[in-house]
């Protein structure tokens, strides 16, 4: 079994283009995940990804709850079936079988069983001993999934494989695929294609990938019943008027979301209110709000549900509106959503869900206020000369026009203060590592590292500053716009 | 579609534009034995060092006999006939344990040379000692029997060289020489035939020998100029008598020729098989491994593994807490 999760994966290229930008999803344990996105959207590149093979710039991700980091390629007993016909061409059909699985140190003879079953299912048997540039090319796709079969792998990346298929050849191999899911059900699927029938004759889900991230993802009736952004319907090929009518001026639809729920919230103290609740937040959840807004929406990420309690979470009581067999909608006041699962719920039944406090996300209106990581608002300054106006920042000596106030400890971490840039300033500090980026308020906050500070500093960005440049980044000080303080906040 | 480049192209080549068919299979066992040096001839090769393993102690005693072979054949001719019975005894009687050791191995190389022929895959130690399990008894005795057989014609053709120097008897000398070569070449050819039969068909020694016999006699020209030319690499080096040719042939035989020299006669056994037998008795190896070969089409049909678990993923959740109005 592999359960997949994939947190903010990103993967920048030499050139500075992204492959990946921020990519988050999970993919369920024996599951078929089709991923479904335009060309240089970087659908081969979360396959590389997932397979070890392209190493990421950041981001987390998880096989079975254990970070990929820490597992080998060799062991994520992966296969992968591409566009081209990936077989080695001096070795018959039976040996492209077997070489990966005496590669495992598998028995011989359990090879041989496990190989010539595997080419029986498919047909192949007879060609068991011929090189593969005697077979078609349909044929040659047949052998790399009979490579899956008998390596029994736990996950499977099928990267555009009917890409060089002819139409009629590629409907037997649809059905195939659909057959090896069943051979195979423990195992996950992933299979990346532009092609919106084969993804509806094979999904159990569909995500939609645009732009190096996941726009969306849900089970294959849901996605195209409710698509949730303009994109996914133009992707999908979903033409329906209706449906089309159903976005917002930002693309976003305006009917039955199965990402988030919102609702209209508060925030008091350390406390945010909504839905009648009043939900007590974390020290450390305070740190990643970027600033308070006044009329603050609050997200719930239906995807974060939980049918258990967790630590540090509130619950939720939602009442069944109807159960359309691959998805459930559900309500809470007067807020109504799919939930994407396969339940047993009837209609009027009212169930309890649990959520991470953690988890929330506050926003200002459509701009996102809730960072990934905790803030730091503000750097300890070292006073050299009080009365003068010579301060020490960041090991930076700074000589101000103005006067410090008295008892002033630390300076404030802001927009107009600080501002990074591949441009030397006048008073500037060359960054040691940049560790993330994340987009918030439509503007790019970058988490950095400065030699001689402990942790990381959070400072936003110009949109050209990538994070995983190799450029040198400096962090320009504006003294004259410094704004001191007592002590931290 | 992405452009392949130019090295991909030569070592991928374009994919065949018709789905595989038996059909493709050489059309003859002359194009088999091209077509199986050409793209299989790493397996043959490793399979001829495994047959090369059991036939080292053979050739080792050979070798090892030379000296005194050189010392019998030296000595003035009334003197060597009183000596020849040891020598046979020492030399040949000596040697066919070391025979059955030797066909031990062909039993092995020779059920790997049947899966290449018949274009089935082999994993090459599996299906050697596969070979050695299911024929390697008989095939002993078939080795003690050639030993035996060789080691009879040897003493009658080193005893007529003697008698020939004694008695200056020509005629006599020649016609029986002439005899046991042709015994010999029919030994050969029904010890071939007797080992090829062996690794394929599963009958009784009786069955074999007498089959064997028919089926050489019904194909007895082609399948002894095969054999002859076979064997005519090492049978020019040891007939010129040179104690230097008589090693080449040993080495040619032990790096080289016994994994390959099988194979023509194997061939022409499997050509003489599915003549007589085969067609009528055996239809599943008929033409094996060539085009017109019978071949069962068995179609693609997904089954589903009893051994791996149901799809837990596809099971319906259950067990929400359920939240009541009172």
């Amino acid at each position: 079994m592999t359960k997949i999760d994939a947190k903010y994966l990103t993967k920048v290229y030499k050139n500075g283009a992204y492959g990946l930008k921020g990519c988050s999803f999970s993919a369920k344990d024996g599951e078929f995940l089709v991923i479904v996105g335009g060309s240089g959207e970087g659908k081969s590149t979360l396959l590389k990804v997932l397979a070890g093979t392209e190493k990421l710039s950041s981001g987390e991700l998880y096989f079975d709850g254990i970070l990929a980091e820490n597992i080998s390629t060799a062991q994520r007993s992966v296969s992968m079936v591409f566009q081209e016909y990936v077989l080695y061409p001096h070795l018959t059909v039976f040996d492209n079988l077997a070489t990966p699985l005496k590669l495992e140190g598998v028995d011989e003879k359990v090879i041989y069983d496990r190989v010539m079953a595997a080419l029986a299912q498919f047909g192949l048997e007879l060609a068991a001993d011929v090189k593969p540039k005697k077979l078609s090319g349909g044929e040659q796709q047949r052998v790399a999934l009979a490579k899956a079969l008998s390596k029994r792998s736990k996950l499977v990346l099928l990267d555009e494989p009917m890409s060089n298929v002819d139409e009629k050849s590629r409907w037997e191999y649809c059905r195939l695929l659909k057959d090896l899911k069943q051979v195979l059900p423990e195992s996950t699927f992933i299979y990346v294609t532009h092609n919106t029938k084969e993804a509806a004759f094979l999904a159990d889900r569909i995500a939609v990938m645009h732009n190096g991230s996941i726009l969306e993802i849900a089970s294959t009736d849901l996605i195209f019943s409710h698509p949730q952004n303009r994109i996914t319907t133009q992707l999908l090929g979903i033409s329906d008027t209706t449906v089309e009518s159903a976005f917002d001026e930002n693309g976003n639809t305006r009917t039955l979301s199965y990402r988030g729920i919102f609702f209209d919230g508060e925030l008091r103290g350390s406390a945010v209110i909504f839905a009648s609740q009043t939900i007590e937040l974390s020290e450390e959840y305070m740190s990643r709000l970027l600033y308070r807004p006044q009329n603050a929406l609050i997200y719930l990420s239906i995807d974060k549900l939980s049918k258990t309690m967790l630590s540090n979470s509130f619950s939720l009581v939602f009442e069944v509106v109807e159960n359309c067999g691959d998805y459930v909608i559900m309500r809470t006041g007067d807020r109504s959503f799919a939930f994407d699962r396969k339940t047993a719920l009837k209609a009027g039944e009212r169930i309890r869900l649990y959520y991470k406090t953690d988890d929330l996300i506050i926003y200002d209106g459509d701009k996102r206020a809730t960072c990934h990581y905790p803030l730091h608002n503000s750097i300890k300054i070292g006073l050299h000369d009080a009365g003068g106006g010579r301060v020490e920042i960041l090991g930076k000596r700074i000589k101000l026009k103005r006067a410090i106030p008295e008892n002033a400890e630390y300076v404030a971490i802001d927009e107009e203060a600080f501002e990074l840039s591949f441009e030397r300033g006048r008073c500037s500090v060359l960054i040691d590592a940049c560790l993330d980026e994340e987009i918030i308020n439509g503007k790019k906050l970058m988490h950095v590292a400065i030699k001689g500070e402990q942790g990381y500093l959070s400072f936003m960005a110009k949109e050209e500053i990538c994070c995983f440049t190799k450029q040198k980044v400096y962090l320009n000080i504006y003294p004259d716009k410094l704004k001191f303080k007592e002590k931290e906040v | 579609m992405r452009k392949k480049g130019l090295v991909e192209r030569i070592v991928m080549k374009a994919p065949s534009s018709e789905d595989f068919s038996p059909r493709k299979l050489p059309k003859n066992r002359k194009e088999l034995f091209g077509y199986m040096l050409k793209n299989k001839f790493g397996k043959i090769y490793k399979n001829h060092l495994l047959i090369a393993l059991f036939f080292i102690p053979l050739i080792a005693w050979n070798i090892l006999s030379m000296p005194y072979t050189n010392a019998i054949f030296t000595l003035e001719a009334r003197e060597g006939i009183t000596h020849l019975v040891e020598y046979w005894f020492t030399v040949y009687v000596t040697a066919i344990p070391l025979w059955a050791l030797a066909f031990v191995g062909l039993s092995g190389g020779l059920n790997v040379i049947r899966k290449l022929a018949w274009s089935d895959p082999i994993v090459l130690k599996l299906d050697f000692i596969q070979g050695i399990k299911s024929s390697g008894k008989q095939m002993a005795l078939i080795g003690c029997l050639w030993g035996s057989a060789f080691a009879v014609i040897r003493y009658a053709i080193d005893w007529l060289g003697f008698y020939y120097r004694v008695f200056d008897s020509s005629y006599s000398v020649v016609f029986g020489i002439f005899v046991c070569v042709f015994l010999l070449t029919v030994i050969v050819g029904l010890t071939v035939y007797m080992t090829c039969m062996c690794s394929i068909y599963n009958v009784s020694f009786k069955q074999l020998f007498v089959g064997a016999f028919k089926l050489y006699y019904s194909d007895f020209f082609l399948a002894t100029g095969v054999i002859l030319v076979c064997l005519s690499p090492i049978l020019i080096l040891m007939t010129v008598g040179l104690a230097i040719t008589v090693l080449i042939a040993y080495l040619l035989s032990l790096l080289l020729l016994i994994g390959i020299i099988i194979i023509p006669m194997f061939l022409v056994c499997q050509h003489t098989f599915d003549r007589i037998i085969n067609k009528k008795d055996y239809p599943d190896y008929y033409g094996k491994g060539l085009s017109y070969g019978t071949y069962k089409d068995s179609g693609i049909s997904l089954k589903k593994d009893p051994s791996v678990e149901e799809n837990l993923a596809e099971e319906i959740e259950n067990d929400f807490e359920r939240v009541n109005d009172d």
